[in-house]
């Protein structure tokens, strides 16, 4: 899966993850392993742009919260655990997470972050300057 | 009708997906359904390469076939037998963090479709139905 990472600035450095194709079980773990890279290089606040990823799965979700668990400095959860893993989400349910923002969701992607419950947990942006502007 | 034959790996994913896209297509359904059969035959391919192979060598079989206005998706394997219309429904209703351990992708396929139906294969083995029913413009 190629994924484009670049840095942009808003109240504070936000870098943007921008996956290319499907978030599945065969590439969800690169998408992790991007985001890590940036946090060991520093990047704190970070936007997933979701425009150019037509198809995600429950792997995609896992991904999606471990990153959330990355930008809280906490332990990065078993990626086998499903329900699990979410059950770990430390924040409050309905406080949208402080440090990722979901950007440009396509339908079907929308609609898999909404059956689970996602949307309720990340702030999701059309715009880019407007997640940025959101931290 | 055709079937696809496939190894049991994750890399294989994708292939699966596009087959069901272009045989529910060709069997009349529109793009709501073919995304919903996507990502329920998906969830459905990564557990039985995930936990029912267990990374083991294997093979996955799909169809998908048309009986009026039910298109059903038929996986099969050779994993161990189990199956997953007996896994319990997660309580949708409790928050988040108060849902059961497990089970995500089943959640998934639950959402998705309107009927799983399982039976073990005359010759061993799983089948695993899901099955859609197609509406208005589909």
């Amino acid at each position: 899966m190629q994924i484009t990472t670049y840095q942009t600035q808003g109240r504070v450095a936000v870098t943007v993850l921008q996956p290319h194709g499907d978030l599945d079980a065969h590439t969800y773990q690169e998408l992790i392993a991007t985001a890590q890279r940036e946090w060991n290089g520093g990047a704190r606040d970070m936007v997933l742009d979701l425009g150019d990823v037509h198809y995600m799965s429950s792997s995609g979700l896992v991904a999606i919260h471990t990153i959330a668990r990355l930008l809280h400095g906490k332990e990065l959860p078993d990626l086998e655990a499903g329900w699990s893993a979410i059950h770990a989400m430390e924040h409050e349910v309905g406080e949208a997470h402080p440090h990722l923002k979901l950007l440009s969701p396509q339908p079907p992607v929308d609609k898999v972050l909404t059956m689970t419950g996602f949307r309720q947990m990340f702030e999701v942006h059309a715009e880019l300057g407007m997640a940025v502007a959101a931290f | 009708m055709a079937d696809l034959f496939v190894a049991a790996h994750v890399e294989n994913l994708a292939e699966i997906r596009r087959f069901v896209r272009e045989e529910a297509a060709a069997l009349g359904a529109g793009e709501e359904a073919i995304c919903d059969l996507e990502l329920a035959v998906d969830e459905a391919a990564c557990n039985v390469i995930c936990h029912g192979y267990e990374g083991r060598e294997g093979m996955i079989q799909v169809r998908v076939e048309r009986g009026g206005d039910r298109l059903a998706v038929r996986v099969r394997d050779e994993a161990p037998l189990f199956d997953p219309t007996r896994h319990p429904l997660p309580d949708v209703t409790l928050p988040l963090e108060e849902r059961p351990l497990g089970g995500l992708g089943l959640f998934l396929i639950r959402q998705s479709v309107d009927e799983m139906a399982y039976r073990v294969m005359p010759e061993g083995g799983n089948e695993l139905s899901l099955i859609k029913r197609l509406e208005g413009n589909d």
